[in-house]
């Protein structure tokens, strides 16, 4: 059953990448056809599609990671399959995902930066854990997020959007001001100085930081477990009896 | 294969109670039909056994365990209903794939067999199609997947004559060349009297019938004659109708007849069909008392 649903998912992204890559590159020829007679640095270019597909391929596994929810999970449903392989699947599927497409483009994209005169070692592995890491903790809320909605179902996400919203908005316009003042030393504690640094010295300096492993490993794992924990309780008599009620 | 039962199942949304306290049985390889007017809870029933929503409260059995939600039989449940769970914008030929895929099995065979009988092609995208190909699409799904329970929600919804027929006969075919249990919701009652084997009817939030095609008839009744004759006749039996057109009165029973009562002479008693049977049971203001 793993297996099957692993394909299954597996089959729905990479289509899903084919068709932006065809799109993507469809354009851009398009694009140096138009600017063939102004002359047209082809090296350049090349390696430019590949930087720009690089970023349209991870954009597009975040947009999956909130489109790959209801759909497929009311797919395997349907076909019997439980709801933590279709969840375990989303995850493995999605992450591996992202770091094949991220390990094909990036070495190729990085050229880039001879180009484009950008004197950073982009192959340094402060960038690339830093990128990957940017890229999980997006997935990681778009499954969140995806994974909230699709539990309450119908229209109660409007509803709940919109209360999240105020909420937020409340807490912090009001709530952070006051927490801030009562607590000043969080600030300085918090503070990193960057001065001059470039930007693989500034990840550095920030990586040196036991509080940004804290809250970045929490930003990426707090919200899966919200995830599993929704898509657990999807369609199951403890939860969805009470929820539902707001979705009616 | 084990049954799969209900017990006290309620259904509520907000404080509306769609099922109330449905106590069933669904046995293996046997054709049910699940009859009731609209808006009575057989979707909501047929979604509940198959785990695509919950009861508020009671119990469902798969033989003799009690299910909790998460350890549903998924893969020995299928439900075809007027919901799509299929992505609209993939091929027939995809969605067919994909459910081989995931279900382990599938009956191509048959598939192209009623692919081609019904004149759909696999290359067409499920949203280009209308209100009744979707449906043969779904039923064609449907008795493909190597289920032991299908659950038919209204499989002829936008079908014309013809492929109503067609699609009994290809019902019919699958569970011939594999038995398992159907159990098929309509209001197409007359047509499928021919199809299935046992009878559910949901009145009024309950399952008000629950019995064999065969008894079902059998206890269905017209007696007409003079009223006083009528009357004495049908005491004490259960009365679902009466009509009065002129001098003669008409009862619709749903009981066993009395054998040690004598039929009067000018008394005609005549078997009714399920549709009619249905008709009676279910009428508001009738004397429907099962």
């Amino acid at each position: 059953m793993f297996n099957a649903m692993m394909r299954y998912r597996l089959t729905a992204i990479w289509k899903t990448l084919a068709m932006v890559a065809v799109g993507f590159f469809g354009g851009m020829v398009v694009v140096a056809l138009i600017f063939i007679k102004k002359g047209i640095d082809f090296g350049n270019f090349g390696l430019t599609i590949v930087t720009g597909f690089l970023f349209l391929s991870q954009i597009t596994l975040i947009v999956q990671s909130f489109t790959t929810t209801r759909k497929a999970f009311n797919f395997a449903i349907l076909n019997g399959i439980p709801r933590k392989i279709s969840f375990l699947t989303q995850l493995v599927s999605l992450f591996s995902s992202q770091l094949v497409t991220f390990a094909i483009l990036y070495p190729i994209a990085i050229h880039n930066q001879i180009f484009a005169g950008i004197k950073i070692n982009l192959l340094d592995p402060h960038i690339t854990v830093a990128f990957i890491l940017v890229v999980w903790t997006f997935i990681a809320q778009g499954l969140a997020i995806s994974s909230f909605i699709t539990l309450f179902e119908r229209k109660a996400w409007v509803f709940l959007f919109a209360a999240w919203l105020i909420i937020a908005t409340v807490y912090e316009r009001y709530i952070t001001p006051i927490i801030t003042r009562m607590l000043p030393d969080w600030t300085d504690y918090f503070f990193v100085n960057f001065e001059q640094a470039n930007v693989v010295s500034a990840i550095k300096i920030t990586f040196d930081q036991p509080n940004f492993w804290i809250s970045t490993l929490t930003s990426i794992v707090a919200p899966l477990i919200i995830a599993g924990i929704c898509q657990h309780f999807m369609q199951t008599r403890r939860i969805t009896f009470r929820l539902k009620k707001f979705a009616r | 294969m084990p049954n799969l039962q209900t017990t006290q199942l309620i259904k509520q949304f907000g404080n509306q109670i769609v099922l109330d306290d449905i106590n069933l049985t669904l046995k293996p390889n046997t054709i049910y039909g699940l009859l009731g007017r609209n808006g009575v809870g057989k979707s909501t029933l047929l979604s509940i056994l198959a785990n695509h929503q919950t009861a508020s409260l009671g119990e469902i059995k798969w033989g003799d365990t009690v299910l909790t939600g998460r350890d549903h039989p998924l893969q020995a449940i299928y439900l075809m209903s007027e919901i799509n769970l299929f992505n609209k914008d993939d091929k027939l030929k995809t969605i067919t794939k994909n459910t081989a895929l995931l279900q382990g099995s599938f009956d191509h065979e048959l598939a192209e067999e009623m692919l081609t009988a019904f004149d759909l092609s696999p290359k067409k995208k499920l949203n280009q199609l209308s209100t009744g190909y979707r449906t043969i699409f779904k039923t064609i799904v449907a008795l493909c997947v190597p289920a032991e329970y299908v659950f038919l929600d209204e499989p002829v919804l936008g079908l014309d004559a013809n492929y109503r027929s067609l699609l009994y006969r290809y019902i019919l075919q699958a569970y011939e060349s594999r038995p398992r249990t159907f159990v098929v919701a309509t209001h197409i009652i007359e047509e499928i009297a021919t199809l299935v084997e046992h009878v559910l009817v949901l009145n009024d939030t309950q399952l008000i019938v629950d019995d064999d095609l065969e008894n079902v008839l059998a206890k269905s009744y017209r007696v007409s004659g003079p009223e006083e004759l009528v009357r004495k006749y049908c005491t004490d039996l259960n009365i679902l109708d009466s009509q009065q057109m002129g001098t003669l009165y008409t009862v619709y029973l749903y009981d066993t007849l009395p054998t040690e009562r004598i039929i009067p002479d000018r008394l005609t008693i005549e078997h009714i069909d399920l549709q009619e049977t249905f008709i009676k049971l279910t009428n508001k203001g009738s004397e429907a008392h099962v």
